[in-house]
């Protein structure tokens, strides 16, 4: 008697269909942002400077204004000079931070959604 | 630079700003975004509820194959008891039938030795009849004396043992 | 500028097309106002008649809208988590408002209104204001931990609160400048370029090919910008919901 044959079509379909959901699954977390990513890196480096210079002009900006406001002149604007500078370097290591967050994030492809 | 130095029109710049943005905001999140977040939702239903269609058709599809093969080792076991039961039979009868030829075979052998044992002994008789005569006949030519009956029997009856 | 007839900066020029007055204040519908115009008319045409058809199987319009928004929405989520759900309407007008600006602005003769940096920093300032009022209505006073790093010992606070604000307090300013800067640089750039094809006359075919390679470059900044603009809205938005 002939043993029936039709088992490996049965099974063939079942790899399809898995493969088929895995596929649906995977669509509803696309990868997000790779091919902004490849021309990016001179978006990094202009980042980094913007941010630097925001900071320096944000903390003489504030130092400016608050010696006309308190009559300190030169006081406030030197100490929030610095503290720009300070604010720079906090910028930058954010900036740093997030990049490294976002490779990560990419690398073990973790919701990190709460 | 006209950015730094057209200050005149920042106001307006801002004010248009705030009006085309808000429109815009307005058109996306009361017609696109519904628009756009109902079709990939029905698309998502629409590919899941398909496959889940062709699983549960696959899952049929294994229940009719078990099914199937269920009913093929049924159909041979059933097939295999059939035929062993009929050859069991078979053989009974033969046996039986053997048994009766048997038995109608040496009745018939015994009869014929029974008539050959009667026919011997019929034809023993005869011979010994016959040689008493022979016996008595050359005695009385020979020797010119009659022997008895009894004597005759006696001594046909040695010479036929010793041939025996 | 030196290249004679071809200013760079005339590009960049405000011009009124329709004046209106309100109040004390002018608010001329100018070239800028049509630009916006544009843009909006532009996103909508594309986000709502590529998907009249509702297509189950999207053609290519309708795909791209569905990548857009799915890009934007991957984008949230990824940076915000599903607390940014309600706050998707405005980043995914955002990002379509300044990306079509960009693009737009790249066709010659058009105007940019995003290389104003009166636009970008009140967009800017806009999310500033937005954000830091999200942050303090789900914090209240807890917000203001977002000035001093988690685990700090307590004596830096006197020096690292001050930095802390400072460099919050230039967001909006990175947030603008950033924008302004890729836009004014890029269009410049083309412009001079553009002025050398002129001038070389028949040689221009060299300056030809460096500036059809600069063009594509600048559609790959429009949307890039477009992109940061939005990514740095929602790590504002994660700053506020999440503190840090």
């Amino acid at each position: 008697m002939p043993e029936p044959e039709d088992r490996s079509s049965l099974t063939d379909l079942d790899k399809r269909l898995r493969a088929a959901r895995e596929r649906q699954n995977q669509g509803t977390k696309p990868e997000s942002s790779n091919r902004a990513d490849a021309a990016s890196g001179m978006a990094v480096g202009f980042r980094i400077s913007v941010e630097i210079v925001a900071a320096l002009i944000m903390g003489f900006g504030i130092g400016y204004y608050l010696d006309q406001l308190l009559g300190t002149k030169p006081w406030l604007m030197i100490i929030f000079f610095f503290l720009g500078i300070g604010a720079a370097f906090a910028n930058v290591v954010r900036v740093a931070k997030q990049l490294e967050n976002k490779k990560r994030f990419r690398e073990n492809h973790e919701d990190r959604a709460e | 630079m006209p950015q730094f130095e057209q200050i005149d029109t920042f106001v307006g710049q801002i004010f248009w700003l705030i009006v085309t943005f808000g429109v815009l905001y307005f058109l996306m999140a009361k017609v696109a975004l519904p628009r756009l977040a109902s079709i990939l939702e029905e698309r998502e239903n629409r590919v899941s509820g398909d496959l889940e269609k062709a699983e549960r058709l696959k899952q049929e599809a294994e229940e009719v194959l078990t099914d199937y093969q269920k009913a093929i080792a049924d159909a041979r076991a059933s097939a295999v008891a059939a035929l062993k039961e009929s050859a069991d039979e078979i053989a009974a009868t033969s046996a039986k039938r053997q048994a009766a030829f048997d038995a109608q075979l040496s009745e018939k052998v015994q009869i014929a030795e029974d008539k050959i044992n009667a026919a011997r002994s019929e034809a023993m008789g005869h011979i010994k009849n016959v040689a008493k005569d022979v016996a008595a006949a050359a005695t009385s030519k020979l020797l010119d004396t009659d022997v008895t009956d009894a004597k005759l029997s006696k001594a046909v009856d040695e010479a036929l043992g010793e041939q025996n | 500028m030196a290249s004679g007839s071809i200013d760079p900066m005339h590009q960049f020029e405000v011009t009124t097309l329709l004046p209106i007055q309100l109040g004390n204040y002018d608010i001329s519908f100018t070239n800028s106002a049509l630009f916006m115009s544009l843009s909006v008319l532009l996103v909508t045409i594309f986000l709502v008649g590529s998907t009249r058809g509702r297509a189950l199987v999207p053609g290519r319009w309708q795909s791209m809208a569905e990548m857009s928004y799915e890009m934007v929405a991957n984008l949230l989520r990824d940076n915000v988590g599903s607390a940014g759900r309600q706050y998707f309407p405005f980043v995914f007008t955002l990002f379509m408002f300044i990306l079509f600006g960009n693009v737009i602005g790249l066709v010659p003769g058009t105007f940019t209104f995003t290389s104003h940096i009166v636009v970008t920093f009140a967009m800017a300032i806009i999310i500033f204001l937005a954000v830091t009022v999200i942050g303090f209505v789900r914090h209240g006073a807890g917000f203001l931990r977002l000035f001093f790093p988690h685990g700090a010992p307590l004596w830096t606070a006197v020096i690292l609160i001050p930095i802390e604000l400072v460099s919050y307090l230039s967001r909006p300013i990175s947030l603008s400048v950033r924008l302004f800067a890729n836009m004014v640089v890029g269009h410049v750039l083309l412009k001079v370029i553009a002025g050398f094809v002129i001038m070389l006359g028949v040689f221009g075919f060299i300056p030809l090919g460096v500036l059809v390679g600069i063009t594509a470059l600048e559609f790959l900044v429009a949307a890039l910008q477009a992109y940061v603009f939005t990514i740095l809205t929602c790590i504002y938005l994660h700053d506020a919901i999440h503190l840090h």
